[in-house]
């Protein structure tokens, strides 16, 4: 049985006591939300912190709310399940709903955090195993070794970002605000992530997500699809999140994102550019599952074969622009399939 | 017997129900019986599709994703339905002349699975599991004309030692296995034969 590590566990009722308490802490400090990341890790001794500073406690972090001009604000210490069920997210961003519902099970949900999960460590087969098997084969960079075992005469790590909610936050381009000791800073989410396996967030180790902002509902519809072995349980071997703003059944601006592909939400701009301006007839959505099948190279550190989920790619593509056509047939009452 | 559907073109296989027949002798708490059949079936499925013991390349005995995360078996979402039929043929040596159903039925389900694969799709995977990237590997091969069949193209070359003979005691055995005379030397290294793919 794998145990955790002794650590201090605080838990502050401010954002300013729990940035006090990570300040004192230093690099031995670290956040933690739902856990459900965190404390797996450090039984494997991914992450060793001797103070988990939890935010748990602090109050205005665990609500979803609509502030007029803008979209829904939704606190970073929101479960997963709420989010998924709550009515104002199910109803205007069901992109977001069902990608926090494919995540894991049900009781990991219930305890994980929309903040954990966009910021959510990376993933690969060779970093997420016990320290005894890392050991075995040599540690890797990620953690405390000097080699990618992916690539082994790569100099960067190609750890996998495996959110289901990442690529989503990033196709509506939302807003992500961050909390600093010295600052509040608003990231969009598109700038929020790095391709870097270990450097993979743009927010500083001392700053907090505190919310995240949707952009106001209306005009536009997005969807997410995930690829994984099984129906529940699986981290995505491939995401797949489109946004498209509707000019009648015209696309007048698109943004497709893929998951689980890189160390960071992948925007594809050149399947985006091959939708605009056309009603998603079959052609548009071949040359749009094309143009995010050539930049697609997932690595060989996931589970399923990787020239298989390069391939899978271009079906689910197809498949989430032919459901956002489907959409929006059905909601200007034509039911006609373009 | 097993109903599947296959994705042809992403080489998923989902399994919405299988039917099974086996043969326990004499049948003493139905319920807990069929609960081992389904069990076993369970487990069948699980090796039809993704259950793999995978190990690093270079041979070490070391597996290449040792966590319950990575080594994929049915979740309730992926486990089918199953009708069970229990088969009474009592077995005299038995106890109340019960036979088995421990593993048993478990044999028949992948190799249903795979017929089903074919009756489906027209191609073979010779080799468990029946990954989704081997069903797509094997229609495309089909598709350019090829044989459509995934896995080892013949049986491992294996050298089998010589059968051991024990006389029954009727025949005037004493338990102690027969002189083999001259066999010695016939082992052949073992092979391994091409593969399709």
């Amino acid at each position: 049985m794998l145990r955790l590590p002794r650590f201090r566990y605080v838990e502050p009722k401010t954002l300013g006591e729990a940035m006090a308490t990570k300040a004192a802490a230093g690099a031995a400090g670290m956040y933690v939300a739902g856990g459900t990341d965190l404390y797996p890790n450090m039984k494997r001794r991914h992450q060793e912190p001797s103070v988990v500073i939890s935010l748990s406690a602090i109050e205005g972090l665990n609500s979803i709310t609509e502030s007029g001009e803008q979209g829904a604000v939704i606190g970073a210490m929101v479960t997963l399940s709420e989010l998924a069920a709550h009515p104002e997210i199910r109803n205007n961003y069901t992109a977001l709903a069902k990608a926090a519902e494919l995540v894991s099970t049900p009781p990991l949900r219930n305890m994980g955090t929309i903040g954990g999960n966009l910021c959510l460590d990376t993933r690969c087969n060779y970093y997420n195993q016990t320290y005894e098997w890392r050991n075995a084969i040599d540690f890797c960079m990620k953690k405390d070794g000097d080699i990618c075992w992916v690539a082994p005469s790569s100099k960067r790590c190609w750890a996998v970002n495996s959110s289901d909610t990442a690529p989503v936050v990033v196709a509506l381009d939302a807003n992500m605000v961050v909390s600093g000791p010295d600052a509040r800073r608003v990231l969009k989410a598109g700038e929020f992530y790095n391709n870097d396996g270990i450097d993979y967030l743009a927010k500083r180790p001392d700053e907090l997500l505190k919310e995240i902002v949707l952009p106001r509902p209306g005009g536009w519809d997005a969807t997410y699809w995930k690829l994984r072995r099984r129906g529940s349980f699986d981290f995505p071997v491939l995401g797949v999140a489109v946004w498209i703003k509707w000019d009648g059944d015209v696309v007048a601006e698109a943004r497709i994102v893929l998951g689980a592909v890189a160390s960071y939400p992948m925007q594809v701009t050149e399947a985006a550019e091959a939708i605009i301006g056309t009603r998603l007839e079959e052609g548009a959505i071949a040359n749009a599952a094309d143009a995010a099948f050539r930049p697609s190279k997932p690595m060989d550190n996931t589970d399923h074969g990787l020239a298989w989920r390069k391939e899978m790619t271009r079906n689910y593509v197809s498949g989430a622009l032919r459901e956002l056509r489907q959409r929006v047939a059905t909601a200007r009452g034509t039911g006609a399939i373009g | 017997m097993a109903l599947i559907e296959v994705d042809p073109n992403s080489g998923i296989v989902t399994v919405p129900k299988v039917w099974i027949a086996h043969d326990v002798g004499k049948c003493i708490n139905p319920a807990a019986v069929i609960g081992q059949v389904e069990g076993s079936v369970y487990m069948g499925l699980g090796e039809a599709l993704m259950e793999e013991m995978s190990y690093r390349e270079d041979r070490r005995m070391l597996h290449r994703m040792p966590s319950m995360l990575e080594y994929k078996s049915p979740t309730t979402l992926e486990m089918c339905d199953v009708e069970t039929v229990l088969v009474e043929d009592p077995d005299p040596n038995g106890p109340y002349g019960a036979k088995e159903v421990g593993q048993g039925p478990l044999l028949p389900v992948p190799p249903a699975i795979a017929n089903a694969v074919y009756d489906a799709v027209g191609v073979r995977v010779d080799e468990i599991p029946i990954t989704p990237e081997k069903v797509l590997a094997a229609i495309k091969d089909k598709a350019k004309g090829g044989s459509g069949r995934y896995g080892p193209a013949a049986f491992p070359d294996i050298p089998w030692p010589e059968a051991t003979r024990v006389k029954p005691p009727w025949e005037g055995g004493d338990g102690k296995a027969e002189k083999q005379a001259g066999k010695a030397g016939r082992r052949k290294k073992a092979t391994t034969p091409e593969r399709q793919h």
